[in-house]
């Protein structure tokens, strides 16, 4: 179980976070005071792929995994396995100890990030990736409707914000539609054959 | 037809004769390639344009040079050879050493022989060299032998050596006829297999098969044949075909190692067939052979052409999976024929004269289109021909271009998508890649445009 954390979010850690850098000081103090600081330990799952959420997780300290599902074949049949995708590391400051496993994919390294941020947008928003804690982590929890609240005081907080998860969006859907046009070649190949 | 005064007022026709006399490499390759697709449509180079004195001249120097050059393998190859060196340098060593030290007793026996009061150095030597045979070969008349303490030693060093070195090599002797006799005595020179072809598979039509492809004069005239049938049966049944230099390798062409004794990777075409040595009268041959060894085949080389007969429809879907190159089946043609004969009479007759391949005036060929001619329409180019050469052009055949799913995929999309497809594909035996193939196009309408590199499939 993740725990509440005794940690102190202030509004240096949160204009850290890559999401909100175009943000003034003023304005990440603000928000800092909306998230609810909280802890993880390693192999705890921060964002179950598939699930619908409200909240972003905003990594400060340590390491996560994000991963995919997907179908393949074994030698028993169909099964889902989970595949890493990417690793994601704070730098500022770093993990507090190394990784349970050693890293199989390549590890990004950002002073610190935030996962699960289309939630800004759309309380419905399935989770595209699942997220796993490869060290302890320190986290924090911003709801959307703390962060909707924050946008109708002050507007100029939400286009900054918006734009870089427009931006996420963007490259999402261009590496669907590349992954999809790959699937189809794939699926026409092998009735090919 | 003025395009057509025009196209044949600029071609200068000495020059292109000579144009298709170098092409002929391009062109052999090219006709051995299709007679896979012989079902289909029976293509062939008209090699009678090309063949000439220089051709068999050159036959007989590579012949030449063949014979040298396996004479030479033989000894640079052979562990027999290796150890006979050895045992020689003991023998010379020993005799050195006993003139040497028994220079009395030799020079005494070499001279009473020769009936003289003093022997010369080269008869002392030979006496010595003489005693050291008789002891190596363990024959021992006993007629010379050292008297010395010294001498003695030195014929107990050798006789010790002589142990070794007699037992391997009569070990090697051994081993070298037995090599030789499993490999039916047949061991090919890996500098002169290239670029050959490899029948897999012995039946009755292997002799019409060949004669079909030595009547083509192919550039590469080595043919290897591999199957289990007994090798004086091979011979007796295919005896002598000019222009094709046939070998037998006596073994299961199913096997890896026996395809490699032929040197398959470096085949240009491998043709299987049902395999029919070995049965008896009604028994039909194994299929799952057949798929078996163009498995194999393709194991070996991936890029190797493999065409494989089929008998039964059902075999046909697995050598397609088993990635032959091409699938002879030719069942199928023949309710087609039979039909015909009572609706277009003339049709299957047409046919069979087609394949039949006895008749020299009027064949199927393949041959390369003028360079001048490429970008024309086929009215232009039809006339050309008909003009030129009074051939009736039939069609044209082009290389279709391969198709490769990795490269296409290159880096687009999730490195985890690009990675799950290979994976999955790869598990499922699907290969990854599509190869090139010939593709033909058949009668086209008059404003199909002929591209640089198409072939013309003519009647003569």
């Amino acid at each position: 179980m993740a725990a509440k954390s005794g940690a102190e979010i202030n509004g240096a850690a949160i204009s850290r976070i890559n999401l909100f850098q175009g943000l003034s000081m003023d304005q990440c103090d603000r928000i800092s005071r909306v998230v609810q600081p909280i802890d993880y330990a390693p192999e705890q799952m921060l964002l179950e792929e598939g699930d619908t959420g409200d909240t972003m997780v905003l990594i400060f300290q340590g390491q996560v995994e994000v991963t995919k599902r997907v179908i393949i074949r074994t030698a028993a049949g169909l099964s889902v396995s989970r595949k890493p995708i990417i690793r994601l590391e704070t730098t500022d400051p770093p993990p507090v100890e190394p990784p349970v496993y050693a890293a199989t994919v390549h590890v990004v390294k950002l002073p610190a990030f935030g996962v699960g941020e289309f939630s800004l947008v759309s309380d419905t928003a399935i989770r595209t990736a699942g997220v796993i804690a490869m060290t302890p982590i320190t986290a924090g929890i911003i709801k959307i409707t703390a962060f909707e609240a924050l946008a109708v005081e002050d507007p100029t907080i939400a286009a900054p914000v918006f734009r870089e998860v427009a931006r996420s969006a963007v490259q999402n859907i261009a590496i669907a539609t590349q992954d999809i046009s790959n699937l189809t070649q794939a699926f026409f190949f092998a009735l090919a054959k | 037809m003025e395009d057509v005064s025009e196209a044949t007022k600029n071609i200068n026709y000495t020059a292109l004769a000579a144009e298709f006399r170098a092409r002929q490499d391009k062109l052999s390759k090219a006709a051995v390639d299709l007679i896979g697709a012989r079902a289909e449509t029976i293509l062939k180079v008209d090699q009678r344009v090309l063949a000439d004195e220089e051709d068999s001249r050159s036959r007989d120097e590579h012949r030449q040079k063949k014979g040298l050059r396996s004479f030479l393998a033989l000894f640079k190859g052979n562990e027999l050879v290796r150890y006979a060196r050895w045992a020689l340098i003991v023998l010379i060593l020993s005799a050195l050493l006993q003139t040497v030290v028994e220079w009395d007793t030799f020079s005494e026996s070499a001279a009473e022989q020769a009936g003289i009061e003093e022997a010369t150095r080269i008869e002392t030597f030979f006496q010595a060299f003489w005693w050291a045979v008789v002891t190596f070969t363990t024959v021992g008349y006993g007629d010379v032998s050292p008297t010395t303490a010294v001498g003695k030693t030195i014929a107990i060093i050798m006789m010790l050596f002589n142990l070794g070195i007699v037992t391997v090599l009569s070990g090697t002797i051994a081993s070298v006829l037995v090599a030789r006799r499993l490999q039916g005595g047949i061991q090919l020179d890996p500098n002169l297999y290239q670029q050959h072809l490899v029948i897999c598979g012995w039946n009755d039509t292997i002799r019409e098969i060949l004669d079909a492809i030595a009547k083509d004069k192919p550039d590469n005239p080595l043919v290897v044949l591999v199957n289990e049938a007994d090798d004086d049966l091979v011979k007796r049944a295919i005896g002598e075909i000019a222009g094709l230099e046939i070998t037998h390798i006596s073994g299961d062409f199913t096997e890896e190692a026996v395809l490699r004794e032929a040197f398959i990777e470096k085949a240009r075409l491998c043709l299987v067939l049902p395999d029919e040595s070995g049965l008896g009268p009604g028994e039909t041959p194994d299929e799952q052979r057949t798929i078996l060894a163009t498995l194999t085949a393709k194991g070996i080389a991936d890029e190797l052409n493999v065409v494989a007969h089929a008998i039964s429809h059902t075999t046909v879907p697995h050598l397609k999976r088993a990635n032959a190159n091409d699938v002879v089946f030719v069942e199928p043609h023949a309710p087609f024929l039979l039909a015909n004969h009572a609706t277009k009479p003339g049709v299957p007759e047409l046919i069979r004269h087609l394949l039949e391949t006895s008749d020299d005036d009027h064949r199927l060929a393949v041959v390369e289109i003028p360079e001048e001619l490429a970008g024309n329409n086929h009215e232009v180019v039809f006339s050309w021909f008909r003009m030129s050469r009074h051939w009736a052009l039939l069609g044209y055949a082009f290389n279709q271009a391969g198709f490769d799913l990795e490269k296409q995929m290159a880096d687009s999309g999730s490195p985890l998508i690009r990675a799950m497809i290979t994976e999955q594909l790869e598990e499922a035996g699907v290969k990854l890649s599509m190869d090139e193939k010939i593709a033909i196009s058949v009668n086209p309408p008059d404003d199909f445009v002929v591209q640089a590199g198409y072939l013309a499939i003519i009647l003569t």
